[in-house]
């Protein structure tokens, strides 16, 4: 804004000389005045980062001299001159702060003006900061110091020896200095003191939708007793009851119970359907007032043969537990640093599988911090499912689903086919289906409704690779996607949705 | 920016309503006002795209927000 105030100054300077051409002394210290914040203004412009390049100081300046001529021709009438000259300063600093009084006509309804912060970052930590390699955060102190910033470590890892996300530092822009976003975000690129620079985001989320599923209920399919498991129709397509029975006949018994983190709004751990296999990490995950996470969580591990409500692909509560981390808030939004703390506490509590149904655009800077989160929690033994997307486009240009080092999951229909709104899948080095349309399963308040997604398909990889690891604790994610790709079967686009898991071969592969 | 498109409720990863404009291309509001939740309405608006909640767990859309809008249909 010193800019704007500068050339406003300067306006007005010009104007005065003009208009006092009659008399020397005051034209005099109009111009002393015209020079000294002409050449304020081109400094500030100049040497503060963030603000105007040289071309765009050249287009003011010409601006400035063409109104100075045109308010000159009014300077024989005091009152058209003064006028003039507060309608053009005032039109100049309204456009700046891009304030439009006239926008609000009777049927456009004008929703906000514009705003010196990015929309929808964590306005106590507005920035993120990747510390280069080498350098410490006092030599920001300069930067610091002149923006009044306060900047504290993003992430607390328990093992820092693993990963560099404790290179990582949130800003927190003090409310009186957010007009200067851009030039701290400009000061602290160029310091050559850091890797990365970038906002930090909000996520969102909207209210549940629901849809009823067409499929009729087909009593006695299942050896488990689980009343309302007809009504999941991708049981039948991953063939469910052939994992029961291979576990069963071969008394196959796991060697440690693998915990499944659900990475969402949080899930109900009083449900009747999951309470029995649902552990505990902190208190402040385990409410859902969303509900996403909550059928997410039945998805992945619903307890099997309890005589209510469905079931998960393991027959009974010895093979996997799951647990909730919260990092979305009650109105549905979140920062990619909570997202990234979520993972960390996750694979710190001995997580041995994270389901994440979440993502959007692709970009370095996006993925940059999710690579770490990854290779951090692919470190302390935990495999990381991600979901496609819902766009129909390629998820290579999606995130966290083209990260590296992550299983991201397509979804498909009851046809088989891939899902309308699923991405694809086909040029990730990972990925894999499941279904993902009209999905039964756990709600909060036990209750159980449908939903589509992809976010759907995650838990369903998560909860086999949660088998998996519980009869095998050291597998690898390359080994657990190996195995989940020999013995997938083909959809009827495999090339676009990676194959459809199938958990009996699965197992079987895995004990070969 | 300046768009004309139909509000449509997308049924996905909890449902929220988005626009499609008439090259196909398709919005997510960040917040959409009552008067435009009418699945089908036509509409004029003036959106500034939100780059910093561009990544959701709807994972559909580029996020944006509406600065003005019209009801034409």
């Amino acid at each position: 804004m010193l800019e704007t105030y500068l050339f406003i100054a300067t306006f007005i300077s010009l104007s005065f000389w003009f208009f006092f051409k009659n008399e020397d002394e005051k034209r005099g210290i109009a111009g002393k005045s015209f020079l000294m914040t002409g050449g304020l203004y081109t400094a500030v412009a100049l040497l503060l980062p963030g603000t105007s390049s040289l071309w765009s100081i050249g287009v003011h300046f010409i601006g400035l001299f063409v109104a100075g001529f045109f308010i000159n021709s009014f300077s024989g009438s005091k009152f058209l001159f003064f006028s003039l000259l507060a309608l053009m300063t005032g039109g100049y600093y309204s456009a700046q702060i891009g304030y439009n009084p006239f926008s609000n006509t009777s049927d456009t309804v004008k929703m906000s003006s514009s705003n010196t912060l990015p929309e929808g970052i964590d306005e106590d930590a507005e920035l993120l900061v990747e510390l280069g390699n080498g350098h410490q955060i006092e030599e920001l102190d300069a930067i610091i110091k002149q923006y009044d910033l306060k900047l504290e470590r993003a992430f607390a890892p328990q093992d820092g020896a693993v990963t560099d996300l404790d290179d990582y530092y949130t800003v927190n822009i003090p409310t009186a200095r957010t007009a200067a976003y851009t030039d701290i975000v400009a000061a602290l690129q160029n310091s050559g003191l850091v890797d990365n620079v970038e906002a930090n985001e909000i996520l969102s989320l909207d209210p549940m939708e629901t849809k009823p599923n067409s499929t009729p209920p087909q009593e006695g399919e299942y050896s488990v007793d689980d009343p309302e498991l007809s009504k999941v129709w991708g049981f039948r397509a991953m063939e469910i009851q052939q994992l029961y029975d291979y576990l069963a006949s071969n008394k196959i018994k796991p060697k440690k119970k693998a915990k499944i983190a659900i990475i969402d709004t949080g899930v109900d751990k009083d449900h009747e359907d999951l309470k029995a296999n649902f552990v505990s990490t902190r208190a402040i995950h385990n409410q859902d007032p969303q509900g996403h996470g909550t059928h997410c969580a039945g998805i992945a591990a619903a307890v099997s043969n309890n005589g209510v409500g469905v079931a998960s692909f393991a027959p009974n509560g010895s093979y996997v537990e799951v647990t909730s981390i919260k990092v979305f808030g009650k109105y549905g939004s979140t920062s990619q640093k909570k997202i990234i703390d979520g993972m960390i506490e996750a694979a710190d509590n001995g997580a041995a599988v994270l389901s994440m149904s979440l993502g959007g655009p692709s970009s370095d800077k996006i993925q940059r911090a999710y690579q770490q989160a990854v290779k951090y929690a692919n470190k302390k033994g935990a495999i990381v499912v991600v979901a496609a997307g819902n766009e129909n486009v390629n998820a290579i240009r999606r995130a966290p689903a083209s990260v590296d080092g992550v299983i991201t999951v397509s979804a498909i229909d009851e046809s088989i086919q891939k899902a309308g709104f699923s991405n694809t899948v086909g040029d990730l080095k990972m990925g894999i289906a499941a279904p993902g349309a009209q999905i039964y399963s756990t709600i909060p308040n036990n209750a159980y409704e449908y939903f589509n997604g992809t976010s759907m398909a995650t838990p369903y990889v998560a909860g086999l690779v949660g088998l998996l690891k519980s009869i095998k604790p050291k597998l690898t994610t390359k080994e657990v996607y190996k195995i989940l790709n020999h013995t997938g079967k083909e959809t009827k686009q495999t090339t676009k949705t990676g194959k459809l898991i199938y958990p009996a071969g699965a197992v079987k592969e895995l004990l070969k | 920016m300046k768009i004309e498109g139909k509000i449509k409720y997308q049924k996905l990863s909890g449902g929220f309503w988005g626009i499609i404009d008439k090259d196909g291309n398709k919005w997510r509001p960040t917040k959409l006002p009552k008067k435009m939740k009418e699945e089908g309405l036509t509409i004029k608006a003036t959106i500034k795209e939100v780059s910093t909640e561009s990544i959701s767990i709807f994972m559909w859309g580029t996020s944006v927000e509406i600065l003005e809008f019209e009801i034409i249909g």
